[in-house]
């Protein structure tokens, strides 16, 4: 038995999956190719309850000792507010000048991220990471931490200053404790995975000492600070947060430690990674709700996420209700949850069937303050979540009522401000349900037989059921009220007046009213479900129809112009999509600038690629988007003075673009609904993925063709080393032989002295030799030239005669060597080709069956005419071809067979050879036109043929004359001298 | 190897009998392996040598250090050979030949359009480059003691090539070729056309030189007819199956594919 492997025992899937977002994410925020080079800088926060424990003391105190260890350190941004200790730990540091600009009159210094990382220090101070930056810094962040995020992600390690009070999820508690609300604050997210996180901490009365020894304010503040009654350096409200920072560092340590443990597989003693659900509404306290979820997500290690649920009620919201949604959902993503908005009819169920298919353990609502009789009339969110929620627990928290204004709401309930615009509906509803009643009362007249009414009261009714049908529930409610009034009025004795005589008929109204109220709002509440769905079903098919359009596409531009006209169909926004430009495709992600690939819109798209400060400012943001893989511009904390929304896309492989659309409206924040934004996100993941799909299949075809290349490269390459070295051998090896000799030409030594015919022989190797290198090294060069495109034919009319005459005359002694026929006629055409070329032709099928012959083997060389064409033979009675290899044997690099069975049998140069000769012939009759082939020779060996087109008109030839000395000089030329036709044959 | 054949020689002769008037030859190339093979060879062959590495020095030399025949690299770093030639040619008609490799059949025949009187393909064989030096300098003595008209005048020339002997008589207009292989060794007068004479006797002034397409044409037919080469493949063949016993593989006119044509070296009548 082998001893049993220390298996690690395996990991849950959840923490799998978080260790592979937090890489993927890593990697993302590199720039996933720079990722391997260019490592992540790290970060270290120094980390206090309060100003003045002496963070930036402590983080320059740490400079300082980095440096004297010989790192290199640099201050980007330190705020010693004029504290003196603090000044003189600054010394010695190299300080990097701050921007200057001008805003609103005066000069402000801010830092200068550029600057910074183009400095590229071991280590770089910033001060205060939840500073906000100046609109208009030169970064064009709105805060600072996400320029420190962008100095990490050049690769430069930071260490910078917190607060505990400015941790987004802390904010409303430290609010709470201290009744002062911080409007700077840092994504938890930030925090979370910073590198090392070092608490400052200092006891409360130390923290009160040096308050009153001026050593953290100073003059008059010094004094007002430290009043121990009120403030903010209360003892009281210290405690607090000093324990709120002790609690948070704590927490952050234990992440680490799991960090720690899952990066290298130890299994986890804590269940798999909850899930919480927080419901989101329009409501301000929902921001407070969101909070509360968060911590208790951070306590639990638990995946947050925030929910939307729109109902046939909420799906028309107010303004200011949709822009609190949006800010509120924001806040959510900021606090690292992910966000989801789902629509269907209830939000109690439709959060219970998410919850289930995500396998959420935990459901976190606001506690509602709606009049009791509503929710007996229309039933309580709550109640009905908590009866149908199982397994899953239901936190409810208590909602904060500050500035809650006209809306109070949980999910699925806000209820609609009356506008001008709603009012106008409301007056239109009514008199359609008037106009319908009218009609229905009418009707009913026809048919009055009292006394009995039935029949009258039905067709009302009737008239309700059409009002809510065609109309609305509004209309089915004034239906049913003016119905009861009509009947009354019409109907009823005494008719024509409001009075009754039977007190029976206030029974027949009250059954009346009521059937109409619950048919009409039956009726109504079908009609909107029939309505949503139909929109649904739209939004779907639109859906549907992007993405069987977008798997047609076949390139970048179709994808783009595909998506930029669906996106402005769907959103009726102008709307843009870039693509990294070709020539910087290669090029490092983050330097990759982006191209219009497709713009779609009513106003063309010079908002984005025209002249001027704005459409440069939009080309701006987009690129920002796409190198930081964020949304940016409109609506977004990044660059919210743009124009146009632009969100990154990106797919499994990185960034592949990004999609920008411009909001018809010009008013208002947020010109996108949630609605509206949903379908841009799922335009973009789908425009993400073809463009990867596109962009995948042409860097596959790139790639095979890249193999391809390589692999005939290297064959090329043994191929020659072979090819040249082993005539430089012989050379070698003469000359060096003829040299030893030279130098032992002393007579009383024979050692070494070689006798007259070797002499020769080895002289006779070295030219022959060089002579071959020297073929090897012109058809190298030629069949890369072809090869290259870069050969232009010389085409100049030529006679097939002289061209055979120039092929061969570099074989003469050879070919005399040897059986050897040519027969030219004299008659053929003449031919429009490139006269140093053609000659080449024939001279390497020469050489190729001179080499793949043996020596007593017949060749030839034969030509004729066929109509349009002229065919040259060159064939040989040698070993020939086996069929499966004459369509191989112009391939580069291919040897015969009978290159290996035949060699012997041929003089000494023929053992080897590229097969480059017949590629090449094969390139210039290709070129000119022509085809060239093999066929088996009769009775035996193998001929190649090439066949070149005849020009027609063929060219003016000269005017035929008299031989000298028979007839007379003057005699004028009689006829077009043929070519066919030998004149003065002797 | 095409000069292999016996050649009826003057210049080597001259050189070795006459050492004071051992000719000047400037090379002008900027590989030093190449001049340094070069110098050895001509040395052994009784020529004096002189070396410029650049287009601009032997530009200069080319005028002020008389030389006999200047052997001009096309590749040099410092400027292409049709220009160096060009520059030589405002000073001095010194005779140029062409060093040059394959595949740049259009910088020789510029070269030669500008005035370079040969050319020759890298790598060459000494033999090969001896011819083209000694024909060289016999053009350039001829034209140097007679001054004017053609580039030789002499009015007779033989020459044997595989057994078959070309006589030509400029002066009678008679050319006739004998074979030694038909035994008899008859002497047949070969029949030409004006035109045909007119082009053989061209070639046969410049016997040994490379001639390009557009020198021929212009001299023969005119400078009308420059861009005719239809003309001279057509005349070119009718002189081959005249002269030679194959035309398909000549021995006298002899093809220069991409750049002309070349009559091998005449030399006088034996007899």
């Amino acid at each position: 038995m082998t001893p049993k492997e220390p298996n690690p025992s395996p990991l849950a899937p959840d923490e799998v999956l978080d260790r592979f977002r937090r890489e993927q994410r890593a990697a993302a925020t590199t720039g996933s190719v720079a990722a391997s080079t260019e490592p992540r800088g790290r970060l270290k926060i120094f980390f206090g309850m309060s100003p003045g424990v002496g963070k930036t003391y402590a983080m320059l105190a740490a400079a300082q000792r980095m440096a004297a260890q010989g790192v290199d350190v640099a201050a980007g941004v330190v705020e010693t507010h004029g504290r003196a200790e603090t000044e003189q730990m600054l010394l010695g540091l190299d300080i990097i000048p701050r921007a200057t600009l001008e805003y609103s009159g005066t000069t402000l210094h801010e830092f200068d991220v550029d600057a910074a990382i183009r400095r590229r220090p071991d280590i770089l101070l910033v001060d205060e990471l939840a500073h906000s930056n100046t609109p208009g810094a030169p970064s064009g962040r709105a805060k600072r931490w996400q320029d420190v995020d962008a100095c990490l992600a050049a690769g430069v390690n930071v260490y910078t200053t917190l607060n505990v009070q400015h941790l987004e999820s802390l904010n409303d508690v430290v609010a709470q404790i201290t009744g002062v609300r911080v409007s700077e604050t840092v994504p938890d997210r930030v925090f979370d995975e910073a590198d090392e996180i070092e608490l400052v901490d200092l006891p409360p009365d130390a923290l009160h000492e040096r308050l009153r020894s001026g050593k953290v304010y100073l003059g008059e503040n010094a004094m007002r600070a430290v009043d121990p009654s009120d403030g903010f350096f209360r003892k009281g409200n210290l405690t607090a947060l000093r324990e709120l920072a002790l609690r948070r560092t704590a927490a952050w340590v234990d992440s680490e430690l799991r960090r720690y443990k899952q990066d290298r597989g130890i299994r986890a003693v804590w269940p798999a990674g909850e899930r919480i659900v927080v419901a989101v509404s329009p409501s301000p306290m929902s921001g407070k709700l969101v909070r509360a979820a968060k911590r208790m997500a951070a306590g639990l290690h638990a995946d947050l996420i925030a929910m939307y649920v729109e109902t046939p009620r909420t799906a028309r919201l107010s303004v200011q209700d949709r822009e609190r949604l949006e800010a509120n959902l924001r806040l959510a993503e900021s606090l690292g949850a992910t966000t989801q908005t789902i629509s269907g009819n209830n939000a109690a169920s439709e959060l219970l069937a998410f919850a289930r298919s995500r396998n959420v353990g935990k459901i976190v609502v606001g506690k509602t303050s709606r009049p009791r009789w509503k929710e007996i009339l229309f039933g309580s969110f709550i109640d009905n979540l908590i009866r149908d929620s199982g397994d899953i627990d239901i936190y409810v928290v208590r909602g904060d009522e500050v500035g809650a204004g006209s809306t109070r709401s949980i999910p699925g309930d806000a209820i609609r401000e009356p506008t001008p615009n709603a009012l106008g509906r409301i007056a239109s509803e009514l008199a359609a349900s008037a106009a319908i009643v009218g009609t229905s009362a009418l009707v009913a007249l026809a048919f009055y037989r009292p006394p009995d009414l039935s029949e009258e009261a039905l067709i009302l009714l009737t008239g309700v059921v059409v009002s809510a049908l065609w109309v609305g529930r509004l209309a089915a409610i004034g239906a049913s009220i003016l119905s009861v009034l009509a009947f009354n009025y019409f109907f009823t004795e005494p008719r024509f007046s409001l009075n009754i005589n039977d007190s029976g008929y206030l029974i027949t109204f009250a059954v009346m009213l009521a059937v109409g109220l619950s048919v009409g709002t039956l009726a109504a509440r079908a009609r909107e479900q029939r309505l949503r769905a139909w929109s649904r079903e739209r939004s779907t098919a639109a859906q549907h129809a992007l993405s069987r359009e977008l798997a047609a596409a076949s390139d970048i531009h179709a994808v783009a112009a595909i998506v930029a006209r669906h996106t402005h169909d769907l959103l009726q926004s102008d709307a843009v999509v870039c693509v990294p430009a070709p020539s910087a495709r290669a090029a490092p992600l983050r330097s990759r600038q982006l191209d219009v690939a497709a713009a779609a819109g009513s106003t063309g798209p010079d908002w984005y690629s025209g002249e001027g400060e704005d459409p440069a400012r939009e080309r701006g943001v987009a690129q920002w988007a796409f190198d930081h893989g964020s949304t940016a511009g409109r609506g977004t904390t990044t660059l919210p003075a743009a124009r146009g929304r632009y969100l990154p896309l990106v797919s499994s492989r990185g960034r592949v673009g990004v999609l920008g659309v411009r909001p018809a409206s010009e008013s208002g924040l947020e010109a996108l609904d949630a609605a509206q934004l949903a379908t841009l996100e799922s335009i973009g993941s789908q425009a993400a993925s073809a463009l990867e799909r596109v962009t995948l299949a042409e860097s596959e075809q790139a790639a095979r063709i890249h193999a391809e290349r390589e692999r005939l490269r290297s064959a090329l390459l043994s191929s020659v080393s072979h090819d040249l070295r082993t005539p430089l051998a012989s050379i070698t090896g003469a000359a060096s032989t003829l040299q030893l000799a030279e130098a032992h030409s002393d007579p009383s030594n024979q050692d070494g002295v070689i006798d007259l015919p070797t002499r020769a022989a080895l002289l006779r190797t070295i030219v022959d030799e060089s002579a071959r290198l020297n073929d090897t090294i012109a058809n190298l060069v030629f069949a890369t030239r072809l090869e290259s495109g870069a050969v232009d034919l010389r085409r100049e009319w030529s006679t097939l005669e002289e061209i055979v005459g120039a092929g061969l005359a570099r074989h003469r002694e050879t070919l005399a060597l040897r059986p050897f026929e040519v027969h030219v006629p004299s008659n053929l055409p003449m031919l429009r080709v490139d006269n140093a070329m053609i000659p080449q032709v024939v001279h390497n099928l020469v050489e190729n069956a001179l080499r793949y012959t043996p020596a007593d083997a017949a060749l030839g060389i034969a030509a004729w005419t066929s109509e349009t064409s002229v065919v040259v033979k060159v064939w040989d009675e040698g070993p020939g071809i086996a069929d499966d290899e004459s369509s191989k044997i112009f391939e580069r690099f291919y040897r015969g067979r009978a290159s290996r069975a035949a060699a012997p049998n041929h003089h000494a140069t023929s053992s080897t050879g590229m097969g480059l000769g017949l590629t090449i012939c094969e390139g210039i009759i290709r070129a000119h036109g022509g085809r060239i082939w093999a066929e088996p020779n009769a009775p035996r060996g193998v001929a190649f043929l090439f066949s070149l087109p005849v020009d027609s008109p063929q060219p003016t030839l000269p005017a035929l004359e008299c031989p000298l000395h028979e007839c007379d000089p003057v005699m004028p030329p009689a006829m077009i001298h043929p070519v066919s036709n030998g004149s003065g044959e002797p | 190897m095409s000069e292999s054949d016996a050649v009826p020689s003057r210049a080597q002769p001259i050189a070795a009998k006459q050492p004071a008037h051992m000719p000047l030859v400037l090379i002008i190339e900027d590989e030093d392996p190449i001049r340094r093979f070069l110098r050895a060879t001509l040395e052994a062959n009784h020529y004096r040598v002189k070396e410029a590495g650049s287009g601009r020095e032997g530009t200069l030399l080319a005028v002020t250090a008389y030389p006999d025949v200047v052997l001009l690299d096309l590749g040099l770093p410092d400027g292409d050979g049709f220009s160096v030639t060009r520059s030589i040619r405002k000073e001095s008609r010194v005779p140029i030949v062409i060093l040059s490799a394959r595949g740049q059949e259009s910088d020789k025949v510029a070269a030669l359009d500008a005035g370079a009187d040969d050319y020759l393909t890298k790598p060459f064989g000494v033999g090969e480059l001896l011819a083209r030096l000694r024909v060289a300098l016999r053009h350039a003595m001829r034209h140097g003691s007679r001054g004017t008209g053609g580039d030789d005048d002499r009015p007779r020339y033989e020459r044997t090539l595989d057994g078959r002997t070309l006589s030509i008589d400029l002066s009678s207009r008679l050319v006739h070729v004998m074979d030694r292989s038909t035994g008899s060794g008859e002497r047949r007068e070969i029949r030409l056309t004006p035109m045909e004479f007119k082009l053989l006797a061209f070639l046969a002034r410049h016997s040994g030189k490379v001639l390009t397409h557009q020198m021929i044409l212009k001299e023969v037919w005119g400078p009308q007819h420059v861009t005719d080469v239809q003309y001279l493949r057509v005349y070119a063949g009718e002189l081959r199956k005249k002269l030679e016993v194959d035309p398909a593989q000549p021995r006298f006119l002899i093809t220069e594919p991409g750049v002309g044509y070349r009559l091998a070296e005449l030399g006088p009548p034996t007899r």
